[in-house]
């Protein structure tokens, strides 16, 4: 930068960096040697400075009579929800970056584990062929099993007690039997001793 | 001219905060670059509307390319890079709008440039109307340089830098477009008493 005044070419150039303060401190102060020295250098940088000012204040004047093209607060609040969004974006891809890389679930893979064992020793049971009961040898109706096929597990037929129902429905026809054979003899032997003369009239009657 | 320099934050800083997530860093920076740069693409685009989505999708491309910033790589600091964005936005809708005219060229267009707004006819003071017919009347590459420094408040090697151009090829712009504004100030009968239209004059 030592070379930025030697490669400037005019003295406005130089001016205009000069009010800029774009200068290093070592052309700064060569500047301004120069400045108190010379008057004509004097002058052209005061016409600078006033020609600087008059556009500068242009430009300002002009911006104190028109709006702006948005008013500011929009400007900003628009502005505001661009880098909202921006950063809701960015948010995103490292959140489902995260989910890719994560590491493998021991505790979901141990669990899993856990339910498939659970449910194969139920399908295991459900389908482990029946384990019958030694049947009491009383009640063994022999002649009602005769299995042809070996591997035929159904279960063997087995003499039923009868249940308390049962046996007072057989008691009770029993009891019926019983009654209706006492009433027919009744009968006849009522008939027997009530109608001899009857059975003489029906002789009478001409019957044998 | 803005005061953007009074901070006790720098522009860096707290583009450094806003990469990490802080989106209050983020305001802080519009608060201080948007009305400015709101104001610059105004002059520059000579539009409204235009100098409102242009300020949109500079700050939308600032913040896809945050990453990209480098404040030690020499291209001048958060600022400087804002205005490069913006200044490009521009540009590219220029050379757009310069295909589109180039295909049309049989038709007479009206364009928004062309035909000051409503607002503008309102408000037609002449003394208002002789500042804005002035500056438009500068030949791009000064005013570009003048606006930038207004308003931006950016250095010269700055400008020069972002401008791709020498420095002392944008010193002399500068010091060009102060005469010649001073001379279209001095002598209003110069002055259009509507602005031209602005592709006519395209960079």
């Amino acid at each position: 930068m030592k070379d930025s005044v030697q490669n400037l070419e005019g003295n406005e150039a130089i001016l205009l960096m000069y009010m800029a303060d774009e200068l290093p401190q070592a052309d700064r102060l060569e500047v301004e040697r120069m400045l108190a020295t010379d008057a004509g250098l004097r002058g052209e940088l005061e016409i600078l400075r006033q020609t600087q000012k008059l556009a500068y204040d242009s430009l300002k004047t002009l911006d104190s009579m028109t709006r702006p093209a948005t008013p500011p607060i929009v400007a900003l609040g628009q502005v505001s929800r661009l880098i909202h969004q921006w950063a809701e974006q960015r948010r995103q891809p490292v959140a489902a970056v995260a989910a890719v890389h994560q590491p493998l679930p021991w505790r979901r893979i141990s669990a899993t584990a856990a339910a498939v064992l659970v449910v194969g020793y139920y399908i295991w049971a459900v389908y482990q062929p029946a384990k019958l009961p030694p049947p009491p040898p009383s009640s063994i109706v022999t002649d009602e099993y005769n299995p042809v096929n070996p591997d035929d597990i159904s279960p063997v037929p087995q003499a039923r007690e009868l249940s308390s129902q049962e046996k007072l429905a057989l008691l009770a026809n029993s009891l019926e039997d019983s009654a209706s054979d006492e009433a027919s003899n009744l009968d006849v032997a009522q008939v027997a001793a009530v109608t001899p003369a009857d059975s003489s009239d029906q002789n009478v009657t001409g019957e044998p | 001219m803005p005061s953007d320099d009074a901070t006790p934050v720098s522009d860096e800083t707290l583009v450094r905060r806003l990469r990490g997530g802080d989106e209050r860093a983020g305001e802080e920076l519009a608060a201080r670059h948007c009305a400015s740069l709101m104001r610059y693409l105004q002059r520059l685009v000579r539009s409204d509307q235009l100098a409102e989505e242009l300020h949109q999708q500079t700050w939308t491309s600032t913040l896809e390319h945050l990453d990209r910033f480098d404040a030690g790589s020499g291209g001048g600091g958060f600022k400087a890079w804002l205005y490069r964005i913006a200044t490009n936005k521009a540009h590219d809708h220029w050379r757009a709008r310069g295909r589109e005219k180039s295909a049309q060229q049989s038709l007479t267009l009206i364009t928004e440039e062309t035909a000051p707004d409503a607002s503008h006819r309102l408000e037609g003071a002449e003394a208002e109307s002789s500042l804005r017919a002035a500056i438009e009347m500068l030949p791009e590459n000064q005013k570009q340089i003048l606006l930038l420094r207004y308003y931006g408040n950016l250095k010269f090697v700055e400008i020069a830098q972002m401008l791709g151009c020498p420095l002392n090829t944008a010193l002399g712009r500068m010091h060009k477009a102060m005469i010649h504004l001073r001379k279209l100030l001095a002598e209003p009968r110069q002055l259009p008493a509507e602005p031209q239209n602005v592709e006519s004059r395209m960079p």
